[in-house]
């Protein structure tokens, strides 16, 4: 069950902690679900929450090339995704707050704009997996 | 272990950048020095590559600070970091600079 969907912002990949690029994209988060029943009852008294996962699909990379991200497919690579955008909901309005997407891999990707990648935005359209996610206020 | 592999290693080593005096809750924050490769690949962020000139060169190095300092501190965000006042960005941007690049304990003067 997807518990919270976050769209359209610019993110940061890093690998090791070092910097390896800029992506635009999207983020769910879901975790599995479970009740809690008292034996001989059929009414169950309390919710569980149980594996996360972290999910979501990038649009557009800056400063990556397609042969890394293919590196990162078609490898056991393991990365992480920074996603920041602006507290548009808050009253006031302040600050920033970033969703991270931790330890992820590629499960999709299709390169759509090769010869975008050295100019400007190169244009994919790539999902990824991932084992856990932290939000910073 | 080559001298490039204890070069990449030192790299890796945060380093305390003394930022007292500036009115911080600390007097103490630590920074990594960027790599050549991630220095190349901030050029490419979205905001930073369609400027031009000197407010090009000024995104960077206030970014190049920032990334520094969030290799060490992921409670960072570039959004807030942007919301500190200039002559503050200016003071830890040299401070952060000095630290990482020349002191005895940077990773480039060593």
């Amino acid at each position: 069950m997807a518990v919270h969907a976050f769209t359209g912002v610019t993110g940061k990949i890093t690998v090791s902690g070092s910097v390896v690029g800029f992506v635009s994209g999207d983020l769910s988060l879901a975790v599995a679900t479970g009740k809690y029943v008292t034996l001989g009852g059929n009414t169950a008294t309390a919710n569980t929450r149980g594996l996360k996962s972290v999910s979501g699909t990038l649009k557009y990379a800056w400063g990556i090339t397609d042969s890394t991200l293919y590196t990162y497919f078609n490898t056991d690579a393991e990365f992480d995704i920074e996603f920041e955008a602006a507290n548009d909901g808050a009253t006031p309005p302040v600050g920033l707050h970033t969703y991270t997407a931790s330890t992820c891999v590629f499960t999709d990707m299709s390169i759509e704009g090769l010869e975008a990648g050295s100019e400007g935005a190169l244009m994919i359209n790539a999902s990824f997996e991932g084992l856990d996610w932290s939000r910073v206020a | 272990m080559s001298w490039l592999d204890s070069a990449i290693e030192q790299a890796n080593n945060p380093i305390d950048v003394d930022v007292s005096g500036l009115g911080l809750s600390e007097d103490i924050i630590q920074a990594k020095p960027l790599s050549a490769a991630e220095f190349q690949v901030l050029k490419a962020e979205p905001e930073i590559a369609r400027l031009s000139g000197e407010d090009r060169n000024e995104l960077l190095g206030l970014r190049t600070v920032y990334e520094m300092l969030s290799k060490c501190d992921k409670s960072l965000s570039w959004g807030k970091f942007r919301q500190l006042p200039m002559q503050l960005l200016g003071e830890l941007a040299t401070r952060v600079t000095a630290a990482v690049g020349t002191g005895q304990d940077g990773a480039l003067g060593k």
